[in-house]
This record gives structure tokens, sequence and C-alpha cells, in this order.
């Protein structure tokens, strides 16, 4: 059982319920933030680097919006900005097209970008390359995971960042 | 998503140019084949990556980028439990990711696909130019969504997608053709 997230869709939550899961991140980004102390957690699946004018239609189909937008829904269950951190999977490159062959490396620096304006350090990130990923998040244990085809399943979460079950503030 | 039904036309000339692909299909891999579901819809960009079922399930794809009157892009998809019984039919050689696998598979992007837009081409009066194949081996969702990341990039939240698949009567075997079409209107004018 999980809970999938498709393009410019978003999750936020509790530490609670099925695993979350980007299917077949090609040039999107997966994104992840987690508050290590509340175990608050967003996730949203990025498809495009920038958004069109000045529409807040689908904000996490784009990087610029995606992370403010993900930062706010996380305070709303309660996640303190000053303990989040972020990662992040994708932007390959998995044909060479003219217009679409550099997208996913845009896609990762607009990321990177919002990330730093918004204060939010970047713990781990698995990004370029030519090849697909899926990115699971487990919201209860604090632990992203990168499996693609033909190779070993990745852990992306380094251990320190793992969710501690004797730390954790109760969300208000 | 409704078909496009109010071009019966245009329809009728795609439906062809499918079997078209198909009956050259069979020519390359010496068995009869037959294009089976085939649609011309409308469909969203977060449609696309799940289109062929399970978007972590292995592929091999095959891309034409076409350029001249018409534009947009043409995706055989093979499922990867039958890469290696194509190749072995191609060439005598069951072996994924192997430079002359690749090479077998590209040729069948180009026979296929070929006979499919010069199928169009011809019924329209057309000029297509399809850039050489590429073929990647992963998961089918990450190469469709990178081709709905080029739909959200031209600002298109719907497009058209041409579809059908290959089954074959003689081997277990069944592989997918799509088509996206820069501008379909330029069918629609001349159907």
């Amino acid at each position: 059982m999980t809970t999938s997230i498709g393009l410019g869709e978003f999750r936020v939550g509790r530490p609670e319920g099925p695993e979350w899961v980007m299917h077949g991140l090609g040039s999107c980004i997966g994104l992840i933030l987690a508050d290590r102390l509340t175990h608050v957690s967003a996730a949203a699946h990025i498809v495009l680097p920038t958004g069109p004018g000045k529409s807040f239609v689908d904000p996490t189909k784009y990087a610029d919006r995606a992370v403010p937008f993900l930062l706010t829904q996380m305070r709303r269950y309660g996640g303190k900005r000053e303990s989040i951190h972020a990662m992040m999977a994708g932007g390959a490159r998995m044909f060479d097209v003219p217009g679409l062959a550099d997208i996913g490396q845009r896609n990762a620096e607009a990321v990177r970008n919002q990330l730093e304006q918004e204060g939010i350090p970047l713990i781990a990130a698995d990004v370029g390359g030519n090849r697909g990923r899926t990115l699971w998040w487990n919201p209860s244990t604090g632990v992203a995971r990168i499996t693609r085809v033909g190779a070993a399943e990745v852990v992306l979460t380094p251990d320190r960042y793992r969710f501690d079950p004797v730390v954790r503030l109760k969300a208000e | 998503m409704p078909p496009i039904a109010e071009h019966e036309e245009l329809i009728r000339i795609i439906q062809a140019a499918l079997t078209n692909a198909s009956t050259a299909f069979s020519a390359l891999i010496e068995t009869a084949c037959r294009p089976t579901g085939s649609a011309v819809v409308m469909r969203s960009v977060g449609e696309l990556p799940n289109l062929l079922g399970d978007m972590a399930n292995p592929v091999t794809g095959i891309l034409l980028t076409v350029h001249e009157d018409l534009s947009g892009f043409l995706l055989v998809m093979v499922p990867g439990e039958f890469v290696g019984p194509l190749a072995e039919r191609l060439i005598g050689i069951d072996c994924v990711d192997c430079d002359l696998v690749d090479s077998a598979l590209g040729e069948v992007g180009n026979v296929v696909g070929s006979a499919f837009l010069n199928s169009l081409a011809d019924s329209f009066g057309l000029t297509v130019l399809p850039t050489p194949p590429q073929v990647v081996h992963d998961m089918a969702g990450a190469l469709l969504s990178t081709l709905a990341v080029y739909q959200a990039m031209e600002g298109h939240d719907e497009f058209p997608v041409i579809q059908t698949g290959f089954v074959s009567e003689g081997i277990a075997f069944e592989a997918y053709l799509l088509w996206l079409p820069g501008e379909l209107q330029v069918l629609e004018g001349r159907a």
C-alpha cells in the first residue's frame, strides 16, 4: 500500500500512513521536505522550473512556487521552518531532444535556488544522469530511498537525518 | 478522455497509417502482427506517464523526433520482457542494452515509425523528416513523463495522442506506438 504522487501533485502530512512514492521521475524532480523535530513532511512532483505569469494554479508543478507553497502547508500541520531539511531526486536527461535535453538540469537548479532563498538546507540529492528514478518516502521513519531499473536500491537520507522516535515535538 | 470523434476522415486516415505500421512490423519480425486498442484521444500531462500501465515497468523506448510539415514525437515502446525475444528474432542475439541490439531496435523504430509517418505524409501531401532513432532502456513512467514535460513546456495541459498496441499471432510479443503530434490541426485542415 503506497500513496502515489503524480506529475504536479503534492502531499503533506504527519508521521503516519503508507509510504509516499513518485514513480518514473525522468526530467521531473521529486522534492521532499521534512521537519526532524515535529516529523511533519511534504513532497512534490515538480515538472517545470518556472510557472507562467503570476498564476498560482498547480503551485507544485513549478519549482519556483513549490518550495514556498510546501513550507506554508507544513506550517499548517505544525512544521517549524528552522528544523526542516530537503532532499531531492530526478532531473535526468532521458532523451537528446532540443528543448528537452536540459530541462532536468534546469529543474534541479531551480529547486536548489528556491531552497537557498528560503534558507532550507538540502541534505541529499540524486539528480542528473540519463536514467529514470522512483523516489519513495516513509513519513513515519523519515527515510527516502530511490529505485531504478536494473540497479540496487539507494537510501537517500543520511542516517543522522532519519526521524528519531524519541525526539518528536508535539505538532500544534 | 473522449476520443476525438469530430474528425472521422482524419481518424480513418490515422487508423490506416497504424495498420501500415503494423504491416511493416510484421515484415520485420517475419510473423503476423496486428494493431490493437488503436485510439486518437486527448490526454492530460498527468495522464501520459500512466498510459501503458505501471510507470515502474521496464521498457525499451525508441524515439523519433519529427520535423518539417508534421512535427511531434513518435515513440515505439517494447515492454522489458519482450525485448530479448524481439532481439533474438531480429538478429539472433538475446541481450538487453548491447550496442548491436540497440542498433536493431533503432531500426524497428525507423521501419515502424516511417511506415506510419509516410502513410500520413502520402495521404495529406506533406513532407516529414524524422530524426535518427534514440533507444533508451528505462522505466515506462520516466520516458513518458519526459514527453509530458515537453507538452507542459509548450503550455499544453491537454494534447492529442495517437496510440496503438501491436500483438503478434505467432510469438509471445507486444509493443506500442505513440505519436504526439505537434499540431494535429495541420491534418485536421486537410482531412
